[in-house]
Parts: C-alpha cells; sequence; structure tokens
C-alpha cells in the first residue's frame, strides 16, 4: 500500500474515474434531475483523491506479481465503492447494499440489477450503470494501460489479471499497443451498434446505454422488460449480432485489422462457440414447441436471443424464461457456466477452457485402456504445455468449489436450492437475471442484503478469474513482512 | 598405520594428502587409470590397479596387512561391498562413504556394524549438519564440539567497528571459562600469548564451555538476530538435507534450484518450506520471493563460480549472512577477502570427519580449522603422559600449542599455567598441523 | 480379443450366479411364497447355470487376461447380471414392465437404492430378500467375489479389482489379489451379520433384520418397508443403522490395518478425519436451518439430520424423514452431500471423499502458485507425497463426473422433469444414493419416470459404481477394433 507505483496507478486511475463520473453529472444538469449534486460531488472527491494519491509519493518499490494483483484488486473494488455513492447519496436507491450490488453488477459486465421501475429513475442514474458496464467490460486496466505510458513488465501482470482466459498469446510486442488496439476496436463497434439500433427505431438515449450494455456483455436495461419493451425483431437481431460478436476472442479481431485475414475455420475455440449456440437454439427451441406448445417461428426467435444472450453472458432477455419448459430451463442453466471465449467481454469458464477439458477427459478414457500410452492434448495442431492443462483443471475446480460454496450460503439466506443454485452461477459468471426469485422479472431485489453482499463477491470472482481476489484470503498476502 | 583408500576421487585425494601429511602409509586403489596418475605424480603413496572389492586386490600382501580400509568410490553398494569383503579379509576396521539417506541412522548403524561396516560417512549430510550448526550461532563461522558436547569451539570474524580491537588479550574479559585458542590472521593460524592484540578481520577461536561460549557470542551480536529465514540456492544433496535439517529446527526455508525434477523432489519432503523453480541469478524471483529480507542465504550449486556471485548478489539485495559451498579449497581466502560470510568444503569436512576417526585410536576426535591451517584434538590423558602432575606452565610444551579445555570430572574448566592435568582428562588441544605429531607423543 | 478366454470366465461366473439365483428359493419356501415366484427364480437360476455351464465348456482359461478383457468381464458380467436378474421381478408378477424390472435389479447390484415399486408390502418375502441380496452381492463387487471363487486369473485379477473397488489411491494390504479379497469379504460378512444381531435386538424381525443389514453395508437403501426406516419410528433401530452406515462408509482397508496394527491408525487417517467432520458440519447446519426455518424441536432435529445426512453422504439412501420438506439450505447441502460420497475403498458411492480432499488441496496450491508464479508445490497426505499423475487423473475424473451429470440432467429434464428434480435424479443415481428430490424425492419413487428416463438413469447407476471409466471405454471405437494392437 505504501508503494509509490501503487500509489500512482491507482492515483491515476481515480482521476480518470472521477472525471468520467462527471458525464452523468452533465446530464443530470441538463435534465435537473435530483443526482445532480450527487454525481458532481462524487466526482470531484475521487478526482481529488486521485491527485492527492498521485501526490503523495510513497516508498519507491518495483512491481512485481504482488503489486500487480493488489493494485487490479483494490482498483475495482474502490470504483465499485465509489460509483455506488451517487446512487446511494442521492437518495435514489436507499439501501447501501443495493447501491453496492448494483454498481458491482455494473462493472463486472454481469447485469443483474436490484432496482425496480427503472423507467421512473433519473436518466443520469440509468446512463451511469451502462456506462460503468462499458468500462468494466474491456476492463479498467486495460483501459488505463492505454493511458498510462511505462509501468514496464508490470502491464503484463495486470493484463493477464484482466483479459480472461487460459493461456495468453501475446498479441503485439507491447502490451500498450494491444490495450491500444482492443479499445480501438472496442470503441468502433459500440458506435456502429448505436447507429444500427437508433436506425431500427431506438431512442438516441436508448441506443447508446443499450449498446454499451451489448458491447460488455452486461446486461443493464433502460426499460424494466428489458429487451421485451421494444417488440422489435430487427433490434433483437441487431443484438444478438453483436452479442455474439462480443463474445469472441478479440485477438482475433486484432489479427484481422494487422493481417487482414480471419480464418474463422482454424479457431477451434470460435468453431465450438459457434456450434455450442446453434445447436442449443435448436435444442431449447425444439423444447418450446414439443414441451411448450409454441409455434416454430415463436420458439426459434425467442430461443435465439436467450440462448445467445445466456451463452455470451450479457443477460438481457425478451421473455420470462423462467416459465420455459425444464429442458430450455435446464440447458440455459448450464449455459450460464460456458460463457463465451476468451478474451472477450463475457464471464463464465470461457470455451475454450471447455475444449480442453473435454480433449483431457477423452485422452483419460483411452489412458484406462492404455496404461502407458502418452497422450498430447493439441488444438489446432500446436501441443498444449502440461502446465497449462494443469492450470485449466485447477481452475475448473475452484470453479465448481466456488459456486457450490456460494449456493449454500445463498441457500442459507431462505432460497430454495435450484433459485440459490442460479443465482449464484448468474453472478459468478457475470450473465445476470436467474431463476426464481432472481428470475428476469422478479430482479434481485427481493434477496436480503447478507445474499446481495455475497453475490457481489461472487461477480467480481467471476470477472478477475477467481485468483486475484482468492489471494485476498492467503494470511500470507497480508503479512507485512512480505514473502516470509 | 597403514591405510587403504579405495577410490581416488576428489575425497580420496584429499583423505590421502592429509593421511600422507601425518605421516601414515597409504595405498590408494583406483580403477581408472587417469586418477592413478594424478595420485601418482602428486602423493607420496602406493598405488593398486583394481577393483577394491575383489579378492584378487585383497590379497595382495601390502592390502592384507592394512589397519585400515576407507572406501570413497563413487557408489554407495561398492562402497559398503568393499568394506565388507574387507572385513571378512582380516582388515581391522572399515569405513564407507555413502550417500543415500535410506542407508543412514541408529538402527542401520548398527546393522551395518554387524556386517563389517565399522563407520558410515554421508558427506552431503555431514555438510548440511554443519552448516544449521553455523547458523543457529548467527555470529558464528565455525562451530565444533568436543567431548560430547561439554567443550565448544566457536570461530567469530573481527569487524572494523568492534570495541575489543588493539587490547591484549589478558586485559579483555569474556569470562573466565573461555579461551582464546587460536587467531587466523591473513592466512595464517596463530595460536596467541596473552599479549597479542585483535585486529580488524581476524578470525577468533573461542573455546570453553556451550553456555559461556553462547554469552561470547551474544557480544558479537550487535545487529544480528537469531536466523529465522534461510534461502538457499541449489537442491542437490546437501541442499535437501539442508532444508530438512533447518525445518526440523523450526526455521523458514525457501529452496530456489532451476531443475524441475529437483524442484520437486525436495517440495515433497518439505512441510512448510516453499520451492522456486528458477535460476539463482534471476533478479526478480530474488526480488519476488523475498531473498534480500533473509536472514542467511545459502549458496549449493555444484558451480564454485555460481556460488560466489550468488551470494554476492544475496548480499547485494540486503541479505544478512552469506554461506557458499566451494569444491577447490583455494577459493576460500579470497572468497571471504571479497566478502562472503562463510566458505565452506564439503571436501574438507568429509576429510576431517574420516581423519578424525583414523586418529581415534590415539585421539578422541580431530577436527580441522579454516582448511588445514590447524587442527583442534581431543584428547584423553592416558596413564603413560609426561604431564601428569606436572604444572602447564612446567610442562615445556611445544610453542604452537595450546591447551584450550580440560574435562575433568565432567567438569569443564579453561586452563591456565597453574593448572594440573590429571590421568583420564579430556583435554581439547589447538595446534598448528607441523607439530601435531609432536603433541601426540605429550599425551 | 480373447473370447475364449471371455467366454470360460463368463461361463464361470454365470454358473455360481445362477446357483446363487436359487437362493431366494429357501426363503418363498419358508414363507410360501406363490409358486410362480418359486418358478421364476427356478427357471431363471437353472438356465443361467446351463447357459455358464455350456459358455464355460466352449471356452478356455489359456491365457491371461489383459486390460481389455478386463474391461470386457466387468461391464459384461454387472450388465448380465442385472439383465438376468431383473428375470424373476417380471416373471413373477412383481413388477410388470420389463424396464422397470431392470431399473429395479441395476439399482440393487449398484447399490444405489431408487426403486419404480410404489408398495413393497404387497411383494413376496423372496421378491424382497432378492433386492437386498442383489444389493449386498452388488456392495463389494460380484467381481471381487468371484476372485475368490475362481482361481488363477493372472494379471487380469488386478484389473477387475481395480474397477470393483474404487478410489484413485489403492494401497494393497495383501500380496495377492485374492487374499485381499477373502479378507474384505471376512470383514463385509462379519459386520453384516453384527449387525442383523443388533437389529434383532432391537426389534425388527429377523427377515427385516436381515434385508436391512444387506442393504446397509452394501449403502444400498432398498428396505422392505415402502416408507423405508420411517416405518419403525424407533431411535433405537435409526441409531443402529446410521452407526453401521458410518461403518460401510469407511475404507475397509483401514480396518485391514486396524486389525494388524491397532485402532490407532484409523483414527490418523486424513480421509476418515474429514469423514467424520463433514458428516458432524454437515449435520450440525442442517440443525440449526431445522430449528430455526422449520420450527423443529433440537430432539427432533438432531435424529432426522443425522440420520439423512448420513444416509446420503454414504450414498445409503434410507430416510427417516421427507427431507423434501426441509428448508432450502439443507436441501442444498444434502444434494451436494450426493456429489462428495463417502471414503474411498468403501461400499459408498459419489466421487469419493480422498478425491475431493486432494482437489481441494491442488486449488489451495494453485491460488499460492498464482501470488508465486515460480513456485513448486507438492501434495503431501500422511507423509507420502501424491504422484502428478494421480493429481492429473483426479482432475480429470472430476470433470468427467461434471459432464455426465449435466448430460443426464438435460435428458431428463427433455423427459419433463423439472430442473432441480431432474439434477436430484441424475446425482442421485450417478452417485449411486438413491432418493432425489421433487419426484423422486424421499417418500416417491422413481415409477413416473418414462422409459427413457429410466434407461438413461440406469446408465448413470452403472457409470457411477464403476466410477466410469469401465462402461465408458466402449464409448471408444478404438476399442472395438478386432485385432490387439493397432
Amino acid at each position: 500500500m505504501n508503494s509509490k507505483i501503487f500509489r500512482i496507478i491507482l492515483g491515476r486511475l481515480l482521476i480518470a474515474y472521477g472525471v468520467v463520473m462527471l458525464a452523468p453529472a452533465g446530464m443530470a444538469f441538463y435534465y435537473q434531475e435530483v443526482t445532480a449534486s450527487s454525481f458532481t460531488i462524487v466526482g470531484l472527491l475521487t478526482i481529488v483523491f486521485g491527485l492527492f494519491l498521485h501526490f503523495a509519493g510513497g516508498t519507491e518499490g518495483r512491481m512485481g506479481v504482488r503489486e500487480s494483483l493488489t493494485i487490479v484488486a483494490t482498483s475495482w473494488i474502490v470504483t465499485v465503492i465509489l460509483g455506488s455513492l451517487p446512487l446511494f447519496i442521492s437518495g435514489v436507491v436507499p439501501d447501501y447494499m443495493d447501491a453496492l450490488f448494483e454498481i458491482t453488477s455494473g462493472l463486472t459486465a454481469t447485469g443483474a440489477t436490484a432496482l425496480t421501475a427503472l423507467e421512473g429513475l433519473p436518466r443520469s442514474i440509468l446512463f451511469w450503470r451502462s456506462m460503468t458496464h462499458w468500462l468494466g467490460g474491456m476492463g479498467i486496466i486495460v483501459l488505463f494501460i492505454v493511458l498510462l505510458p511505462n509501468i514496464g513488465i508490470g502491464a503484463v501482470h495486470l493484463f493477464k489479471a484482466e483479459v480472461p482466459g487460459p493461456t495468453n498469446e501475446k498479441v503485439m510486442p507491447r502490451i500498450r499497443d494491444t490495450a491500444l488496439t482492443l479499445w480501438g476496436i472496442y470503441v468502433g463497434l459500440t458506435i456502429l451498434e448505436i447507429i444500427l439500433l437508433m436506425i431500427a427505431g431506438m431512442t438516441p438515449f436508448d441506443a447508446v446505454n443499450h449498446a454499451f450494455s451489448n458491447m460488455a456483455t452486461g446486461g443493464f436495461s433502460t426499460k424494466d422488460t428489458n429487451i421485451g419493451y421494444f417488440n422489435s425483431f430487427t433490434i433483437e437481431l441487431i443484438m444478438v449480432t453483436f452479442m455474439i460478436i462480443s463474445g469472441v476472442n478479440f485477438t482475433i479481431y486484432i489479427n484481422y485489422w494487422r493481417k487482414g485475414s480471419i480464418n474463422v475455420l482454424r479457431n477451434t475455440e470460435l468453431k465450438v462457440y459457434l456450434f455450442m449456440i446453434l445447436s442449443s437454439i435448436l435444442v431449447v427451441a425444439g423444447a418450446l414447441v414439443f414441451q411448450g406448445e409454441y409455434e416454430w417461428n415463436l420458439a426459434l426467435r425467442h430461443a435465439m436471443f436467450e440462448v445467445t444472450t445466456i451463452i455470451t453472458t450479457t443477460g438481457f432477455f425478451i421473455t420470462d424464461y423462467d416459465t420455459w419448459p425444464s429442458l430450455s430451463k435446464m440447458l440455459l442453466f448450464f449455459l450460464m457456466f460456458s460463457g463465451g471465449c476468451a478474451a472477450s467481454t463475457t464471464g463464465g469458464l470461457k470455451v475454450g477452457r471447455l475444449v480442453l477439458l473435454v480433449k483431457m477427459g477423452w485422452a483419460n478414457i483411452k489412458q484406462a485402456i492404455h496404461p502407458r500410452l502418452v497422450i498430447n492434448i493439441e488444438v489446432q495442431d500446436k501441443a498444449i504445455e502440461p502446465f497449462i492443462l494443469q492450470r485449466v483443471v485447477r481452475f475448473f475446480f475452484l470453479y465448481i468449489f466456488i459456486f457450490v460454496f456460494g449456493s449454500i450460503l445463498l441457500a442459507a439466506t431462505g432460497l430454495e436450492p435450484f433459485e440459490a443454485m442460479g443465482a449464484t452461477i448468474a453472478c459468478l459468471g457475470n450473465v445476470g437475471p436467474a431463476f426464481g426469485i432472481a428470475g428476469p422479472l422478479s430482479t434481485y431485489q427481493d434477496i436480503s442484503s447478507f445474499g446481495k453482499f455475497i453475490l457481489s463477491w461472487l461477480m467480481l470472482l467471476g470477472r478477475l478469474e477467481l485468483y486475484t481476489i482468492l489471494i485476498l484470503f492467503i494470511p500470507e498476502f497480508w503479512r507485512t513482512k512480505r514473502n516470509w | 598405520m597403514r591405510v587403504v583408500i579405495v577410490g581416488a576421487g576428489k575425497v580420496g585425494f584429499s583423505v590421502a594428502k592429509y593421511l600422507v601429511e601425518e605421516d601414515h602409509d597409504v595405498i590408494v586403489i583406483e580403477e581408472d587409470e587417469t586418477r592413478r596418475e594424478i595420485i601418482q605424480n602428486n602423493l607420496d603413496v602406493m598405488t593398486i590397479e583394481g577393483n577394491g572389492a575383489s579378492p584378487r586386490v585383497l590379497t595382495n600382501p601390502d592390502v592384507k596387512k592394512a589397519d585400515l580400509m576407507i572406501a570413497v568410490t563413487d557408489s554407495d553398494e561398492v562402497n559398503m561391498v568393499v568394506c565388507m569383503v574387507a572385513k571378512q579379509a582380516g582388515i581391522r576396521q572399515t569405513l564407507a562413504r555413502v550417500r543415500n539417506m535410506d542407508y543412514i541412522g541408529k538402527e542401520e548403524a548398527e546393522f551395518h556394524a554387524s556386517i563389517g561396516i565399522d563407520i558410515t560417512i554421508n558427506p552431503e549430510y555431514v555438510t548440511a549438519v554443519e552448516i544449521s550448526k553455523i547458523l543457529n550461532i548467527p555470529a558464528a563461522m565455525d562451530v565444533e564440539d568436543f567431548a560430547n558436547g561439554k567443550v565448544r569451539l566457536l570461530e567469530v570474524r573481527i569487524r572494523p567497528d568492534c570495541d575489543i580491537i588493539d587490547i591484549p588479550i589478558t586485559e579483555l574479559d569474556f569470562g573466565y571459562n573461555v579461551l582464546i585458542a587460536g587467531i587466523l590472521r591473513l592466512g595464517k593460524m596463530i595460536i596467541p600469548h596473552g599479549y597479542d592484540e585483535l585486529k580488524p578481520y581476524d578470525n577468533v577461536f573461542f573455546v570453553g564451555a556451550p553456555e559461556d561460549i553462547k554469552e561470547v557470542a551474544n557480544r558479537f551480536r550487535d545487529t544480528l538476530t537469531p536466523v529465522k529465514r534461510v534461502v538457499i540456492i541449489g537442491a542437490g544433496r546437501v541442499g535437501r538435507n539442508l532444508a530438512n535439517i533447518l525445518e526440523q529446527q523450526g526455521m523458514s526455508v525457501k529452496v530456489i534450484d532451476k531443475n524441475s525434477d529437483r524442484c520437486h523432489l525436495v517440495a515433497k519432503s518439505l512441510k512448510k518450506g516453499t520451492v522456486y523453480c528458477g535460476e539463482g541469478t534471476d533478479m526478480d524471483l530474488l526480488l519476488d520471493e523475498g531473498v534480500g529480507e533473509a536472514d542467511a542465504v545459502v549458496c549449493l550449486t555444484d558451480d564454485d563460480k555460481l556460488n560466489l556471485l550468488l551470494a554476492l548478489l544475496a548480499k547485494e539485495i540486503g541479505a544478512q549472512k552469506t554461506i557458499v559451498r566451494v569444491g577447490k579449497t583455494e577459493y576460500i581466502p579470497l572468497m571471504e577477502k571479497v566478502g562472503v560470510d562463510v566458505v565452506l568444503s564439503p571436501r574438507t569436512l568429509t576429510a576431517s570427519v574420516i581423519l578424525s576417526y583414523v586418529k581415534k585410536n590415539k585421539f578422541v576426535s580431530v577436527s580441522l580449522l579454516e582448511g588445514d591451517k590447524a587442527q583442534a584434538i581431543e584428547v584423553i590423558v592416558s596413564s603413560k603422559s609426561k604431564i601428569i602432575g606436572k604444572k602447564l606452565k612446567n610442562a615445556n610444551l611445544p610453542r604452537n600449542c595450546l591447551v584450550g579445555a580440560v574435562v575433568h570430572n565432567d567438569h569443564v574448566y579453561v586452563p591456565n599455567g597453574e593448572s594440573i592435568l590429571q590421568e583420564g582428562d579430556r583435554i581439547v588441544v589447538f595446534a598448528l598441523p607441523d607439530i601435531i605429531s609432536k603433541v601426540e607423543k605429550f599425551f | 480379443m480373447n473370447l475364449t478366454l471371455l467366454k470360460a470366465i463368463t461361463g464361470r461366473f454365470l454358473m455360481v450366479y445362477g446357483v446363487i439365483l436359487l437362493v431366494p428359493i429357501i426363503v418363498a419356501y419358508y414363507y410360501q411364497d406363490s409358486s410362480s415366484t418359486i418358478l421364476s427364480f427356478a427357471l431363471t437360476g437353472l438356465f443361467t447355470l446351463l447357459l455358464g455351464f455350456f459358455l464355460y465348456r466352449r471356452g478356455r482359461i489359456d491365457s491371461s487376461m489383459g486390460v481389455r478383457e478386463g474391461f470386457m468381464v466387468v461391464a459384461g458380467i454387472w450388465i448380465l447380471a442385472s439383465v438376468i436378474g431383473a428375470i424373476p421381478f417380471y416373471a413373477s408378477g412383481s413388477v410388470t414392465n420389463f424396464f422397470d424390472a431392470l431399473f429395479e435389479t441395476t439399482s440393487g447390484f449398484t447399490t444405489t437404492g431408487a426403486s419404480v415399486i410404489s408398495n413393497l408390502e404387497i411383494l413376496p418375502q423372496s421378491i424382497l430378500f432378492w433386492r437386498s441380496l442383489t444389493h449386498w452381492l452388488g456392495g463389494l463387487g460380484i467381481i471381487v467375489l468371484f476372485i475368490i471363487l475362481l482361481p488363477r486369473f493372472g494379471m487380469g485379477a488386478v484389473h477387475l479389482f481395480h474397477t470393483e473397488v474404487p478410489g484413485p489411491m489403492n494401497q494393497k494390504a495383501f500380496p495377492k489379489i485374492r487374499d485381499e479379497a477373502r479378507v474384505l469379504w471376512l470383514i463385509y460378512l462379519g459386520l453384516t451379520s453384527l449387525e442383523v444381531l443388533f437389529l434383532k435386538f432391537a426389534g425388527m424381525s429377523l427377515f427385516d433384520a436381515v434385508n436391512h443389514s444387506f442393504s446397509t453395508l452394501a449403502t444400498g437403501g432398498f428396505s422392505t418397508k415402502t416408507a423405508s426406516i420411517m416405518e419403525y419410528n424407533s431411535l433405537a433401530i435409526e441409531l443402529i443403522i446410521v452407526f453401521f452406515m458410518v461403518l460401510a462408509g469407511v475404507n475397509f482397508n483401514l480396518y485391514i490395518q486396524a486389525w494388524r496394527r491397532g485402532p490407532s491408525n484409523v483414527m490418523l487417517d486424513l480421509e476418515f478425519k474429514v469423514y467424520m467432520l463433514l458428516l458432524l458440519g454437515a449435520t450440525s447446519i442442517i440443525v440449526i436451518t431445522l430449528v430455526q426455518k422449520s420450527g423443529f424441536d433440537m430432539g427432533t432435529a438432531l435424529r432426522q439430520s443425522l440420520f439423512q445426512v448420513v444416509s446420503i453422504t454414504t450414498t445409503t439412501g434410507f430416510v427417516t424423514a421427507d427431507f423434501n420438506q426441509w428448508p432450502g439450505l439443507a436441501k442444498a447441502i444434502l444434494l451436494f452431500l450426493m456429489f462428495i460420497g463417502g471414503s474411498a475403498g468403501s461400499t459408498a458411492g459419489g466421487l469419493k471423499l480422498i478425491r475431493i480432499i486432494l482437489l481441494v488441496k491442488v486449488g489451495w496450491n494453485g491460488i499460492k502458485q498464482s501470488l508465486h508464479p515460480r513456485l513448486v508445490t507438492s501434495i503431501v497426505v500422511q507423509e507420502k507425497s501424491v504422484d502428478a499423475s494421480v493429481l492429473t487423473g483426479i482432475s480429470r475424473y472430476f470433470f468427467l463426473f461434471i459432464a455426465i451429470f449435466v448430460v443426464s440432467s438435460l435428458l431428463l429434464a427433455a423427459t419433463g422433469l423439472e430442473p432441480f428434480d431432474a439434477m436430484s435424479a441424475s446425482i442421485a443415481t450417478l452417485g449411486n444414493v438413491g432418493p432425489g428430490f421433487g419426484v423422486v424425492g424421499p417418500v416417491a419413487n422413481y415409477a413416473s419416470i418414462n422409459a427413457f428416463g429410466k434407461v438413461v438413469l440406469s446408465a448413470c447407476m452403472l457409470l457411477g459404481r464403476l466410477e466410469l471409466f469401465a462402461l465408458l471405454v466402449f464409448l471408444q471405437s478404438e476399442f472395438w477394433r478386432y485385432s490387439q494392437r493397432w
């Protein structure tokens, strides 16, 4: 905490964050909303705090692994706390835990909301929600790497902590360039979507908010019935397209930008990702038709939207899928674990990991017959190092373990088992709405404060791929005489 | 005494060398011609080509007359077999070098004795124990025990800022039961007299009862804290042994090695200590894992030069004490000069242990100090000794020798000129190598 | 694939099995069951005996069993046992649908204890006895039994044993597999007899005592009463059964060690300690939530919670309460306990405690490693370090288990079950527990599930009992290739 570099980075981050917060402040003033003062005050306070930290000096130090992880964890927690203040101070959200929950859901691009009557809320608040999605989706740190010049090798650690996935292939020689390009693509796509949505009939305000939410695969909407409000197939189609796009490995986009070619057929993860979406849509639609007495048209339309939104962990909805037949619900539940591709804005385990796990499981079965057989796991003709496989398997176990633990805690707050499990994975996987008491139309409002607290931690755990937050629980991390 | 050494490797060579200096008859048996030649050309010993375990060699009349068989080949099993066969062939005493920890232990020792191996020595284990002893006393550069632990020898380096410099020894007060037995100055060992003064960078050898020695050690502590955190670089046999010993003594241990398999091997036996796979010269690794905050860094790779570099790096980032393992004893003074705190040669240690066994008949134990600069000998005063009943100042002891401590009826005291030795007393004598044989005659 | 060897081994097995099928006739005769019942056993038994004899003659034990043969034998014997064992159910009219009969028998041999029979009290005694007998035999593995009875198996014996007695680290107590198998059976037999005595003493009829003891030691769950142990409403009986369920969930190797070196060894075993802690911990939490949320009094809460927790953790499946009505937290805990299962080397199912323990350690090491990228970790259990390959195997097994669970849940949801019911049915069968939640809850049974669902669940039961691989191997197209090596 004392290190100079920690303070500088965090300071600058806060300054930038505070400046960003002035945008909803401006909006609040324009529309003369009750939140005007709150946003302004908190925004300015953040800037001041940031300046103070930045110039506060501190001990010289180097940026090792520990420092990077601390910075990432602290930044996220601090931005959550600060970002939720305007909601609370202005009185719009009287329960502070609700505000925290909301903003955590925002920054982690989860999209689980505890707020009802959205259409009556001040626009600045709605805008701020979507803004947090947009910032958090690509990563505040990544954004940061763009803004901050040299922090040396530490940048690599920071990047790895935020950009999800089992392996990290660097796309460009300098991390800063990669980060910059990522943000560039992100901004470009967002603008594209805003335009398309406006053409499809959304108001500019709605278009911006939903585009922010969509690209981040967040899920917040400005309407209570979410995308169902618009009842427009065009809008749904646009959103589905951008959801799929957001769920793809962004390095593919970077490669396309630089080398001008996408070989979709070669990338295994992408193939599996698209295949999963297609087959799930068929299964869900089929169940809707045969068990739920839907028409094929409507079934496909709904299935397409819901499956995509859940696999990409976005969390938009157009219908109350909680009333769907069992098979459809079951599949949606399991899809929440999957997530999209690595290095995208989605949550979940990530398709890449699932691919490796399946290959490993298959290899094990083969080895049962041939005990001395040596099998190399290969993806796209490249052998995968054993230590990566080890990490994937460890991650999978930890993920399930945290899921179990979270479900039990939620059940303790009074939820039925399936509701508890649904809410847990919906937050851990950064999806958004779940089932039952946390279902799409009921929001999370009826969950106790303690439950919301647990769910907020789960959201952070999921977004930061577990380890960054988990190390906070090792006693060794807190020892002042570090390392021993 | 006639000694047969099987295996002319580095340890074999060292032992042979020391034995020859002590005027014993040495025969070296070695199969490899190159090694034999090296021995032949450098030492005054007899060499025989052959396998130490073969009857043909053992029936050689020269070999048969041997008093002691020392087996120090590269293979534990060969060493053990050599001893067993030698015993059968009538050689009085046998000693085998054994590295495998499975073969070491009390029960194993009894078993070995019963099949013909009198002593087994594990050089790596001996080295590890030595290092752990030094680590347990922070100010120490060397620690030796005699008379079943009743007498302790402590080697301390005098720093320039010490308050006891330039004062005659007789005026220094370390307690009445502690004596300065020797001073190593600029590479030469001096047996001090009352008027000698201590200078900066002297290595001083204190002798006395362990509690009194502890007091002395405490005086040299100043900023040195008890060693709690140790980093070991190099997870070979010594490193592994040391890690286990230190962990059992309650210290926090971190081990660094660049070989993944060795890392896993160590990781398996450590309960709380941690192991890192990486290069010892990797600054990031050293800084990340807090090597600079270690109380002691022990460099145990196979490469002397690397060990030196590692020690200096460690010191640079803030480690308190550095201990280096060295193969060539010639490097020792150089390393100490450059700033390494303690330099150890496993070869010397092994030779020391073997020598003390060789002399067991006359002496209870022998320790080589600072390589071969001096020896500390534990002797039991025999009935035939000319010294019994005479005051020490009248005993006409040779110049470069000193009686450091006496254990009389279980009671330890530091003698002075008035002291009179009795039969059966255990005494610890310090002497320079050239007069050792004369010393033997006295007691 | 050595067909002659297979024929010989299968033949031998069938001969012994045929004789076993005749045993219930004694019970049928004693209790004067209908002649159709007696006939169904007699005919099935004789037919099997003859078939076995025929096969045996056509085959020859001329070479030792390779890995391939080993798997075939295990899977083949289990499937045969289930199919043939279903015939008496069907032929005697006790179960009207053959799929149902198959389900019941599979549930019996895999010691799951999930039943499709809605009214047990009207069944002939011999049929009830047969159910429990299938549990008892399946418990320690029909195969293990046959290693004792059938000499000269060669290397194949190790394979058979391995798939039968589950767990990642099998420590052999005896040099020869046969001796170990024999001792394990003796322990099994001894404990069963002991329980029969206790239960008789506590007021059960001899018939019920024997049936329930068979079921307890095998951690199966079949009862002679539709309402399971709830029917007796006797604290003494419940405690006795709890006691023996706990015993059945312990690694049997520990019993051998206790015999040789004293009971203190048992206490030191890591898995055992965690096992006891888990039982105590889960019970306590459920007691608290029952008292707080459901308004139970302390005594009832303790009594019911203890029984259910032990029953489910050891994957037995007896019930003394309708836990389907319990608060969400209790149900969630019970659901997850089904995944964990009992200790390795016991008759319990599930993932096995030792695997979970090792995975937790692996996970913890992972967290430490994120802070120290170059840290080299090793996992040590009771002074012995665990090989990396074992850990890899466990991790992948974990994934496969979950994968099968997911697929099975989806298939069941397709048959119309609600998500939570579907998941509970999947794990209740995959983990060989027995009762699930909702439609397949403790006071219900599996009768309402359609045929397809029952097939899926039967497959789950088999997969769970044989620790996945023995059966999954069949999915491998390579396995079927005729020539040995390529």
